[in-house]
């Protein structure tokens, strides 16, 4: 027996011959679901399309419901001292937003600046311990320690690049942008690191007003193609304010 | 991470999606970013997370859409920035709310061409009621087949053995979700 459901594409597409088409129109007035389903294509396509929205969405509850703690016998006075500390960190951000934010520090960083993603080395046991526990702790935030090993001596020079890589996104991170940029200019004929090392110099640039550099940097990376069409005009826009 | 890797991320499959969605929406510079831009013009901390959330969905979505993936190589993070103001934008329009928009520099040639969001609230419940009725694997087809995937392609992603098998689940999966909005006009009326 045909099965006119999987025609419906096609008929939809004006894809069938003749004879199918006959076929097809004849079976619609008889069948009330083929034609319902005929009526509503659209709607069925665009329900299946959003099953990616769903998906997403679930995915993004479940991390939501992660965040939130799952102990719940804090006492009320508790909860208003959190609300309160919120409240107060709020009151605090919005000054930092409203007075320092002219710049638009985090727009700058949101647009250009590219995180670490160095490549695996080879090292010895020792060299690449002292590594891992030192990203383990640059991805737990905690600068000191993980700037405290980054900075001990490493016999391995492709290990030091990295980890010279972290100091210099530690140092950005803490907005400490004379020793960042120092090292990611030591960084920028590098293979690797080379390129994010000039584009966030770039960043670093634009957030420190030094716009000369800015713009010597900004032609550099122009040859070179590695800007995106919405880096070129957020970097040109920059420069030119 | 670059555009093209985390296009690569959402296609390949259900786990490296989830994957990719978890390194965004843990990205915090990026998140404060979001939340200064939404706060800076004229929103709250409520909508920056909504705004952000949408801004994953429509990435996700745009980047796995066969239609509409025309995005250029480029840095991921700048990308979901310019994602999430026109979302902000798009927003700040539909109240009227102009005069609180202080940043005029997204215009119309810089918005991302990105896919429009389908679901809004009334429509994700709705659309849940759906899902539960739904045969296992339904959704995995007919997400493919809504966002033009070709039935090969289906084969190939979803592991049937041949076009033809993928055709048949795809037109069972489809006349299961006809029948059901036959039978829940109500429902349907929600999802138009």
């Amino acid at each position: 027996m045909m099965d006119y459901f999987d025609l419906i594409d096609d008929y939809k597409n004006g894809l069938l011959s003749n004879e199918q088409l006959v076929a097809f129109e004849n079976e619609m007035s008889k069948d009330p679901k083929l034609l319902h389903a005929v009526e509503n294509y659209a709607l069925i396509k665009n329900i299946s399309a959003g099953l990616i929205e769903d998906e997403v969405r679930q995915e993004i509850s479940k991390l939501q419901s992660h965040q939130i703690p799952k102990n719940n016998s804090y006492g009320k006075l508790k909860w208003i001292y959190a609300i309160a500390g919120i409240l107060i960190v709020l009151i605090a951000l919005y000054f930092i937003v409203v007075k320092y934010n002219e710049n638009s520090q985090s727009e700058v960083i949101a647009m250009l600046y590219q995180g670490p993603d160095p490549e695996n080395s080879r090292g010895t046991e020792e060299d690449l311990n002292k590594i891992d526990s030192a990203i383990n702790y640059y991805k737990l935030n905690d600068y000191d320690k993980a700037l405290k090993l980054f900075s001990q001596k490493i016999s391995n020079d492709s290990i030091a690049k990295i980890a010279d890589c972290y100091k210099a996104h530690i140092y950005f991170e803490k907005e400490d942008y004379s020793h960042s940029e120092k090292i990611f200019k030591s960084l920028t004929q590098h293979t690797i690191y080379g390129p994010s090392a000039r584009i966030n110099l770039l960043a670093i640039y634009i957030l420190t007003g030094q716009k000369a550099k800015g713009r010597i940097m900004y032609e550099d990376l122009l040859k070179q193609g590695v800007l995106s069409d919405v880096q070129k005009t957020f970097a040109e826009n920059k420069l030119k304010e | 991470m670059t555009l093209a890797i985390a296009i690569s991320q959402v296609n390949q499959s259900e786990t490296t999606r989830s994957e990719l969605i978890s390194i965004v929406f843990n990205n915090m510079s990026l998140k404060k970013a979001v939340m200064n831009y939404v706060i800076k013009n004229g929103g709250n901390t409520d909508d920056a997370s909504i705004v952000f959330s949408d801004m994953i969905v429509q990435f996700v979505k745009t980047a796995f859409s066969k239609k509409t993936r025309t995005i250029d190589d480029g840095n991921l993070d700048a990308y979901l920035f310019t994602i999430a103001k026109y979302i902000w934008i798009s927003e700040i329009k539909k109240k009227g709310k102009e005069n609180l928009y202080k940043d005029a520099q997204l215009n119309e040639e810089q918005a991302p061409s990105v896919e429009k969001l389908f679901l809004n609230s009334e429509r994700y419940s709705a659309l849940h009621n759906v899902l539960d009725k739904l045969r296992n694997n339904c959704k995995a087809v007919l997400m493919h087949w809504g966002n033009g995937y070709s039935m090969q392609e289906i084969a190939d992603k979803l592991g049937y053995l041949s076009e033809g098998m993928a055709r048949k689940k795809k037109s069972q999966c489809m006349a299961e979700l006809n029948e059901f909005l036959m039978n829940n006009p109500q429902l349907k009326l929600q999802l138009q």
